[in-house]
């Protein structure tokens, strides 16, 4: 027995219903089928269904009849134990099969995928998030191309390893440069403003990026939105601690519960579909949110529907449009995006073979980019090619860690297609 | 008259299933260290209907392939037919004395035909889904199939159960003429089959098989793959009752 096997794993926070999903899966293959990262490594030991073997062995090993902390742990004395064990040729898992089941189990973006179509209903994204969680509390995880995320995140709140003050640079920037007529507000006091745009770490440090932050900001100015940003003060929503199954998650995310609560705002929008997943989906199981979360897709809908914002100007582009997963299969907001495609003149949209729930993923997310960059470059090509096989012009998305992947994969690919996001659509057709 | 395995069959049964409780136990034991409560609320008044749904119409799989929906239906049905038959001869015959109208009806009178049926049907439907699925596993080219070394023993094992519970039948036909199996149209072709080999002791043979691999079955469940019997409908069902 290796100092590794040793480690005990806490399966406290896989919950009862976790914890049954293993032994409810059977094996059947349709998750191997689906997966996108099998897709591109199709090394068994990937498929969700191994994973959850992988996961079953280690925990019988320790839970389990045999195990010591088993259901008859105490009347089974450790001779006899022993004697069983041998009786059964029992192995317990070696060193190197929870290495594997490690890797394994981050070499994943958690698009959940899987879940959409297990016949059992398991919810693999929770039983991945929170194995995640079990590893890296008995030392097991992340992994070390991870740790850099985390430093960054734990230095300067943000993922990028950019520093804090640098946060708001991209509305000053927007300013001088005249894409936008005023900076955003920034909030200092409660009831200063109804609605909160969080921006996110992406579109504020990524100078690629910003463009999103400053279409957020020029659709929310033309539909006459009192809005006001954080500024410096905004912080990582901690979407990646969650995902990599860091437990400093709690910390941030009940810290920016409060802040946001103490705002005293109507409305909490984000251009991110991960900042949107994490606020809307994460937060709420450590904390109440005293405001609605909505994505910038959502809100746009609303305020077409309103006639505060009127899409007028024609493009004539054919589009086709790519679900982000978070925003997609985690929090099924599948239709905002198309009504907000839909609306404005001269756009066509062209859905690609896989779609909706069933849309591949780019890879982008669950820490797969930072912990397997090859991995998820294979990802997003593929999914550049399934928007070329439409033979639209453009290739949309409502997500900037998206945006930011595909548009990789699009120089990768030398493909004809114009990534673009969707805000820029938007204000391409309200700009007067 | 045939031979009835009297006591030895109640002391099996009994280790079988308490091999079965201790690997329930030992499951439940694991599911209970689950503390956290998970993102979904469980709407109980939801969970009768959605259990029912998941459990007899598994309409996750039927959304995937209608082809092996109608294998695992197959087995599914044919197994369940089989083993509430099997539980209803098992009350009748123990708790029942033998002049009993009930135990008169289906040994002597019109419901031996409604059991000949039954088991023809339930076992048959067993039959085809098991040879199905083997099949699939032994000749199909699908991606999803495992290169498992529990599938092929598990399938085969339900395999042999279902082929000398047919066996049984056969034998018993041979072995008691006078006993009516008119409807009983598969036992007839077993029986006209095994008549070469009918006799008390290949009869004792092949029961103690059927009785083995039997409680055998039972007793691996829960250390196996198998659970999902048990597992997958109730997950599937608790996720169906917490949609919002």
């Amino acid at each position: 027995m290796t100092e590794q096997k040793k480690k005990s794993l806490d399966i406290s926070r896989l919950g009862s219903r976790g914890l049954m999903a293993l032994d409810a899966c059977m094996h059947c293959g349709e998750c191997k089928v689906w997966c996108p990262v099998v897709a591109e490594d199709p090394r068994e030991q990937l498929t969700p269904r191994s994973k959850a073997k992988a996961l079953t062995r280690i925990i019988d090993d320790q839970y389990g009849i045999l195990g010591d902390q088993g259901p008859v742990a105490g009347l089974l004395g450790p001779k006899v134990k022993d004697k069983l064990r041998a009786i059964l040729r029992y192995s317990p898992p070696s060193a190197s099969e929870i290495e594997t089941f490690k890797e394994s189990l981050f070499e994943c973006s958690t698009c959940g995928q899987c879940a959409v179509v297990c016949p059992a209903g398991i919810d693999t994204v929770e039983l991945w998030e929170t194995s995640r969680r079990a590893m890296v509390d008995a030392g097991l995880g992340p992994l070390d191309n991870h740790q850099h995320l985390v430093t960054s995140i734990l230095k300067d709140d943000n993922p990028w390893q950019q520093p804090r003050s640098g946060r708001s640079k991209w509305a000053r920037k927007a300013k001088r440069a005249k894409e936008i007529q005023a900076a955003p507000t920034e909030i200092k006091s409660p009831g200063q403003v109804p609605v909160l745009y969080f921006v996110g770490c992406t579109a504020s440090y990524d100078a690629n990026i910003r463009e999103v932050a400053v279409n957020t900001v020029n659709i929310l100015n033309a539909a006459g939105v009192e809005f006001g940003i954080l500024g410096n003060k905004e912080r990582c929503c901690a979407s990646i601690m969650r995902r990599i199954g860091m437990s400093m998650f709690e910390e941030y995310a009940i810290q920016n519960i409060e802040a946001f609560n103490e705002l005293g705002i109507q409305t909490l929008v984000t251009s991110c579909a991960g900042c949107f997943k994490t606020i809307s989906s994460d937060y709420p199981r450590l904390g109440k949110l005293n405001f609605e979360v909505l994505h910038i897709t959502q809100l746009i809908t609303r305020l077409i529907d309103q006639g505060k914002l009127v899409p007028k100007i024609p493009q004539d582009i054919e589009v086709t449009y790519h679900d982000p997963c978070h925003l997609g299969r985690a929090t099924r907001v599948y239709d905002a995006p198309r009504q907000v495609l839909e609306s404005l003149p001269g756009v066509r949209l062209i859905e690609m073979e896989r779609t909706g729930e069933y849309a591949r993923c780019c890879g982008a997310g669950g820490g797969l980019k930072a912990g397997f960059a090859d991995v998820q470059h294979k990802l997003s090509n593929t999914r550049v090619t399934d928007a070329e096989a439409t033979g639209a012009t453009d290739f949309v998305t409502a997500c900037p860690f998206c945006y930011q992947s595909l548009k990789e994969g699009i120089v990768r690919q030398e493909s004809r297609l114009r990534m673009r996001e969707i805000t820029e659509l938007v204000v391409q057709s309200i700009k007067s | 008259m045939y031979y009835t395995p009297g006591i030895w069959f109640y002391i099996a049964a009994t280790i079988s299933l308490m091999l079965m409780g201790l690997g329930l136990y030992s499951r439940v034991h694991i599911w209970r260290q689950g503390k956290n409560p998970g993102p979904k609320r469980l709407q109980l008044a939801r969970l009768p209907r959605a259990l029912l749904r998941q459990v007899f119409v598994q309409p996750g799989l039927r959304e995937l392939s209608i082809l092996r929906w109608t294998i695992h239906m197959a087995i599914f049905v044919g197994f369940a037919g089989l083993f509430v038959q099997t539980s209803f001869l098992f009350l009748i015959d123990d708790f029942l004395s033998a002049d009993s109208a009930l135990v008169s009806f289906f040994y002597h009178g019109a419901g031996q035909a409604l059991l000949d049926i039954w088991g023809d049907l339930f076992g048959l439907l067993l039959l085809t889904g098991l040879v199905a699925a083997l099949a699939r596993r032994l000749f199909g080219s699908d991606p999803r199939i495992e290169g498992s070394e529990q599938d092929i023993p598990t399938l085969l094992l339900l395999l042999l159960i279902s082929l000398s519970g047919f066996m049984l039948e056969g034998l018993r036909i041979n072995l008691d003429p006078g006993r009516g199996s008119g409807f009983s149209y598969i036992g007839l072709i077993s029986a006209h089959t095994l008549a070469p080999l009918a006799g008390a002791l290949f009869y004792k043979l092949i029961l103690w098989l059927h009785i083995a691999l039997s409680l055998f079955f039972i007793a691996y469940l829960p250390f196996s793959k198998l659970l999902h019997i048990l597992t997958a409908p109730l997950l599937a069902a608790f996720e169906e009752a917490s949609k919002p």
